[in-house]
């Protein structure tokens, strides 16, 4: 082997990336060759000397630093909580909402949807339109009395909305 | 970029998180110092460690589980430095070697100090590293890498090819170029007499 061709194994050498023959060939050389034995001698001091170089100082605190970046990533419990408080608040908010606007306005009487619904109810029997009719012709003809009848439907109507839900019977809960 | 960060931790779940951080936590101040070396000053070593480092989390779902993370991160790191730093970069490098930096001359007549003699053994170090790393900023960014690598970070060689995607040859040749313009640039410093043992 030539000085020239050692010269450009040399750090290979030194990292031991060579071949076992190429290792041998070069070991050989450099032992009796004073110029490739000064270069391998520079070379392995350079390496050291890169090897030994110390961390830069000083050190940032931390480098990955996700709790500065986004705080409450750093929650363990951030991402079911997240989502778990947004859906409890939209879900008390929609139920406040109901709450207080059924108890602001009870349904005193059967108009619209709400009287259609009533119809449909088999457990209150309506009167039909001519009915009605019949019955305030009959009520203008008999004075201003009225029937206890109606008194009693007169009631019923007023009574605030959770009243008929709340005489629904109640689905027994089974308990394991 | 805080914004798409943001978007993908959203996105990703607490385990996915932890699971990250637990990786980077054993290898962040290596990454650091390699950064540290490239770049040669904090704060771009902290923008790139950091900036390599989001771009890692946010392509975590590619990472392919039982491979070397941290190669990869290196990986990332090395393409983030080629493609940012590199257009910011101060001054010119000199890449020919045959061309001679203007400033070699000066830097030979420059005093070296007797180590032998200097009792503060960390002074003396930090000297030495800065020189060190004066010397490592003047080489070409290639080299720097693939030296920084394998001297630094203690990669082999098939390593380093592995992280810079390029042929073992190829990380042959560019550390023993790099060495070789190391050994010029520091020459003063690795004569027989003046060898320290650090
Ligand atoms: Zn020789």
């Amino acid at each position: 082997m030539n000085c020239h061709r050692v010269q450009n194994l040399l750090s290979a050498y030194l990292d031991q990336e060579l071949s076992s023959e190429e290792r041998r060939l070069v070991r050989n050389h450099i032992f009796h060759c004073p110029v490739c034995s000064e270069s391998y001698e520079e070379l392995n001091t350079l390496k050291n000397y890169l090897g030994n170089l110390e961390p830069p100082t000083p050190e940032p605190q931390s480098i990955l630093n996700f709790s500065l970046m986004f705080p409450e990533s750093m929650d363990p419990h951030y991402h079911t909580l997240f989502w778990g408080k947004r859906l409890l608040l939209t879900g008390s908010c929609i139920f406040l909402f109901l709450v207080t606007s059924f108890s602001l306005f009870p349904v005193t009487a059967p108009t619209g949807v709400a009287r259609q619904q009533a119809e449909a109810t088999p457990f209150v029997r309506r009167p039909t339109r001519s009915q009605i009719v019949q019955e305030q012709k009959h009520n203008l003809l008999a004075g201003s009395t009225v029937k206890k009848e109606d008194k009693e439907k007169e009631e019923v109507e007023i009574k605030p909305w959770w009243e008929d839900s709340l005489r629904l019977p109640v689905v027994p809960v089974s308990h394991r | 970029m805080l914004q798409t960060g943001l978007l993908s931790l959203a996105r990703s779940t607490p385990d996915t998180f932890q699971e990250f951080e637990k990786l980077v936590k054993t290898h962040e101040k290596a990454f650091y110092h390699f950064a540290y070396r490239l770049t040669g000053n904090h704060d771009d070593a902290l923008d790139l460690t950091q900036e390599g480092l989001l771009k890692a989390y946010r392509a975590f779902d590619r990472f392919k589980a039982g491979t070397a993370f941290d190669r990869w991160v290196y990986q990332i790191i090395y393409r983030l430095f080629i493609d940012q730093y590199r257009k910011k970069r101060r001054r010119p490098f000199v890449s020919s070697l045959d061309e001679t930096p203007p400033y070699l001359d000066q830097e030979k007549q420059m005093e070296v100090p007797d180590h032998s003699r200097l009792p503060e053994d960390f002074a003396l170090r930090h000297e030495l590293g800065e020189t060190i790393q004066q010397a490592l900023l003047r080489l070409p960014e290639d080299f720097r890498a693939a030296v920084v690598l394998c001297d630094v970070q203690g990669f082999s060689y098939e390593e380093i090819s592995n992280i810079l995607q390029c042929s073992l040859g190829t990380v042959r040749s560019r550390i023993h170029r790099g060495r070789r313009l190391l050994r010029e640039y520091l020459k003063p410093y690795l004569g027989g007499e003046r060898r320290t043992n650090l």
